[in-house]
């Protein structure tokens, strides 16, 4: 990586909807801001599920990601809105859906998230992005934008699908429009170490990522129906409750990306 | 623990390799970013205006040129590309520090 003050960019992508990559780009957020790190999040996914999490009626917004996207006088800055928890969003609505459409028009539209990123570079210490569950051209945006991506996987069979597609994906962009990606790691969410399911694919994905050189976060996101509940008090749980395990667990994956281990 | 007579855990998916994403080369991609970048480049319509500057501001005008060329490698740059970035530099500088930007020191001083 380049100067000092250059932020280091964490995608967090899964093709796999419902695997927790909105809970954990939102709690790693919150827990690097409140690290006293200059934080960005960025939601790539037209649900807006980050706003959401955070309370805001995303349909009440004056602008969005969408509108640095598409609209070349706009920059991510003028979209940019400050939370209640020292962190910054740059929020998605479904108006972004229709960026699918627009973005493909553009020119080198792979990288034109890259490229809006750069004049506020050198604002953030992190910037991490949500992404949808798909592999389309808003993903391929965030990780054309990122160093590193982190890949949350719901611990239960079916999530396993579409792994290696992801990974090849991954690949893809490496090859085209960013050499220099790196994996930083498979977080594996929901885990429920009291079903066999949940053990044995964790088991498998251990294996998996040490044949294939992967990092596997050694934390597990356990199941809990408080994550589930976070919301509703328009808090990050790892904010709301930080005495709850599921807080303490992302506190322990936060450390391992704050102290450059992944 | 009793043994499980469950079949052995295997995902096949995960072995085989996927279709790409982006159905575009590497050389595609850059030929883009190549052509938004000398779109960017494009010179602005220039308007000439006459200031008088003493002689050593002159110079220091060709020193600026001599020096991105020695010893940065800018090769494709003129008097009047370096007078106009630092007047706009200068404008950056006095819009976000007022009283402390080096416009409002030199002057300011010179006026009181
Ligand atoms: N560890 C957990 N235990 C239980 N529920 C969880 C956990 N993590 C997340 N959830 C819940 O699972 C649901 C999906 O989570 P989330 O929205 O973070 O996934 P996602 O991957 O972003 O989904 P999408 O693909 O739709 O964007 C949410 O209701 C969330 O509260
Ligand atoms: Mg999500």
């Amino acid at each position: 990586m380049a100067g000092a003050s250059q932020p280091t960019i964490i995608a967090v992508a899964n093709q796999k909807g419902g695997v927790a990559k909105t809970t954990t780009a939102v709690n790693l957020t919150a827990l690097l801001a409140l690290a006293g790190k200059r934080v960005l999040l960025v939601d790539m996914d037209p649900q807006g599920g980050c706003a959401v999490c955070l309370g805001m009626d995303t349909e009440a917004l004056e602008r969005s990601i969408y509108d640095a996207l598409v609209k070349p006088e706009v920059g991510i800055a003028d979209v940019v809105v400050p939370t209640a928890f020292d962190f910054d969003l740059a929020p998605a609505n479904i108006d972004l859906a229709g960026a699918e459409i627009e973005l493909k028009q553009a020119l080198a539209a792979e990288t034109v998230l890259q490229r809006k990123l750069k004049p506020v570079l050198d604002k953030y210490d992190y910037i991490v992005i949500d992404t949808p569950p798909s592999l389309g051209i808003l993903t391929v945006n965030s990780l054309t934008a990122a160093d590193k991506v982190l890949i949350p996987i719901s611990a239960e069979y079916m999530a396993l699908r579409g792994l290696r597609m992801l990974l090849d994906t991954l690949e893809n962009v490496r090859e085209v429009t960013n050499p220099g990606l790196k994996i930083m790691g498979i977080l594996a969410t929901r885990y429920d170490g009291r079903t066999i399911n949940s053990r044995e694919v964790y088991e498998y994905l251990r294996e998996f990522c040490e044949r294939e050189g992967l990092h596997l976060f050694p934390q597990v996101i356990k199941q809990s129906v408080r994550f589930a509940e976070a919301p509703g008090y328009q808090t990050p749980l790892v904010i709301w409750r930080k005495d709850l395990d599921g807080a303490k667990q992302y506190q322990k994956v936060a450390e391992e990306v704050i102290n450059g281990e992944v | 623990m009793a043994k499980s007579k469950r079949p052995a855990f295997v995902f096949p998916e995960l072995e085989s390799r996927g279709r790409r994403t982006i159905l575009r080369t590497t050389e595609e991609v850059s030929a883009e970013l190549n052509a938004l970048h000398e779109a960017e480049e494009e010179p602005k319509e220039r308007v000439k205006v006459t200031y008088r500057f003493q002689p050593e501001a002159v110079e220091a005008v060709e020193d600026i040129r001599r020096i991105l060329r020695r010893q940065h490698g800018v090769r494709k740059v003129n008097r009047e590309d370096i007078a106009q970035a630092a007047v706009l530099e200068a404008l950056r500088d006095l819009e976000s520090n007022g009283p402390s930007s080096f416009l409002a020191r030199e002057f300011g001083e010179a006026a009181s």
